[in-house]
């Protein structure tokens, strides 16, 4: 098992997520799914695993985003990004895309490595979702041949349902961050939708941020 | 002591007013569940719009239904009105960045980035002739909002093209015709004024509609800023 990074998400996941597995947090806008990579990524350079962060913005922004949430980012992992990482991404070459990732990976193999990316969502409105699922498929049965953990995250609200299920399907664990109404209220709730060695979790759960660290309480209705 | 026309007016004011300020509390609500600096930051704005709306909905109808035209009337709704400049402006701002981070190339729209320090600038011109236009003529004759916004306004509407968000589409289509329905409001006013004889119930009553469905597409869109979900029984945890 490898640390989420969030003590209260690792007892809910036994530990954390699964060796070599592939996870997938989906959520709207804003609710806080990035911040999930964000945690997993600098608990894994505390603990000096090869951490590779795959983002479609400039490491910059992803920089001031992860400040907003008391992490320092002293230590960095190693940045594919729009601009200002170590590689540059290009959403219109997935092969290159691809390559880049497996070849990063092959040369720090010896390592525990955790990769995070936010590139999902944008893919997705570029391509067909066929294309996508076959990108995905072959990516993340290359990334399991190392001791890695994949944690993507995609949007809710800006793909089609059946698209969402489809991906979800690629997936070893999925985490779903959601908004739901009750009464005058707006409930931020968690559920663990599948995750790989567990039994099924129906339950949801509040959660919150707070400065360095996310709360979380089974949802009592 | 009131006639039957005031108790229509009260009532209709009343509403518009409640859905104002419902569309600002949900703003308000779904700002403070969402983590992320340049998402509530849209919600923060969406919510003061609500709330400038129910200030100028009410500094607007004792105004002009008790016809108040003194210097400290002028002086105040020229800062209201110029404030909505302001806010608009910065509604605006914030919803072409979030467009631009869910456009999947991250398109800078009319570059957008420099563009907004030009338009805010002129936003900020346009609130200051608004007081003074007031001031000299009377806050009735004061024009609704600044040209400069228009450029925004398209910003927008590219921006939101290009980003593949449904629900910021959604937001964008209840804010336009929030924005929409307010504004013909205003221009009817003035026709329906040479149609009925002043402080008609019939006028009033067409305008403050109007009104109150600009209230309601304001209300759809503060609900639209992220997609909410509604909880079935079997799925929750029991008590």
């Amino acid at each position: 098992m490898l640390s989420t990074g969030l003590d209260e998400l690792d007892k809910l996941l036994k530990g954390g997520y699964p060796d070599k597995s592939a996870i997938l947090v989906v959520g709207p806008p804003g609710i806080g799914k990035e911040a999930l990579g964000y945690w997993f990524i600098q608990n894994g350079l505390n603990r000096e695993d090869f951490c590779l962060y795959v983002t479609r913005l400039a490491v910059s922004e992803v920089l001031q985003d992860i400040r907003a949430f008391g992490i320092n980012g002293q230590s960095t992992p190693v940045w594919f990004a729009r601009d200002g990482g170590q590689t540059k991404v290009d959403l219109n070459d997935l092969p290159g895309l691809s390559f880049s990732v497996k070849e990063t990976l092959r040369r720090n193999g010896e390592r525990p490595i955790r990769v995070v990316t936010d590139v999902l969502s944008s893919l997705l409105m570029l391509n067909s979702p066929e294309v996508i699922y076959r990108y995905v498929s072959q990516l993340l049965s290359d990334v399991k041949q190392y001791n890695a953990v994949f944690l993507a995250t995609i949007e809710d609200g800006m793909h089609q349902p059946q698209v969402l299920a489809a991906m979800q399907q690629l997936f070893d664990g999925v985490v779903e961050l959601r908004l739901y109404e009750e009464g005058v209220k707006a409930l931020p709730l968690l559920r663990i939708r599948k995750m790989r060695g567990m039994p099924p979790e129906p339950e949801y759960y509040n959660f919150s941020f707070s400065h360095r660290k996310m709360e979380i309480k089974a949802y009592v209705r | 002591m009131f006639d039957s026309v005031s108790i229509v007016f009260f009532i209709l004011w009343v509403l518009v007013v409640g859905l104002f300020s419902y569309a600002a509390y949900w703003a308000f609500i779904i700002r403070k569940v969402l983590v992320t600096g340049l998402y509530r930051k849209q919600a923060l704005w969406a919510g003061i719009m609500g709330l400038y709306l129910v200030s100028l909905s009410t500094f607007l109808t004792i105004a002009l239904s008790l016809n108040l035209n003194t210097l400290p009337v002028n002086i105040l709704g020229g800062l209201l009105i110029s404030s909505g400049f302001i806010v608009l402006f910065a509604w605006i701002d914030s919803t072409v960045r979030v467009a631009r981070r869910s456009d999947p190339l991250l398109r800078d729209t009319l570059r957008w980035s420099r563009l907004r320090y030009f338009i805010g600038l002129v936003t900020l011109f346009g609130a200051i002739s608004a007081v003074l236009t007031s001031i000299n003529s009377g806050f009735a004759l004061v024009a609704p909002f600044g040209g400069a916004l228009f450029f925004g306004a398209i910003a927008l509407l590219i921006s939101a093209r290009r980003s593949g968000d449904t629900t910021l589409r959604r937001h964008l289509k209840w804010m336009g015709l929030a924005i929409a329905m307010l504004w013909l409001a205003s221009q009817l006013s003035g026709v329906l004024f040479r149609i009925f004889p002043a402080g008609s119930l019939a006028s009033e009553a067409i305008t403050y509609s109007l009104v109150a469905v600009g209230g309601f597409c304001l209300y759809r869109s503060a609900r639209s800023l992220v997609p909410l979900g509604h909880l079935s029984l079997p799925d929750v945890s029991p008590t």
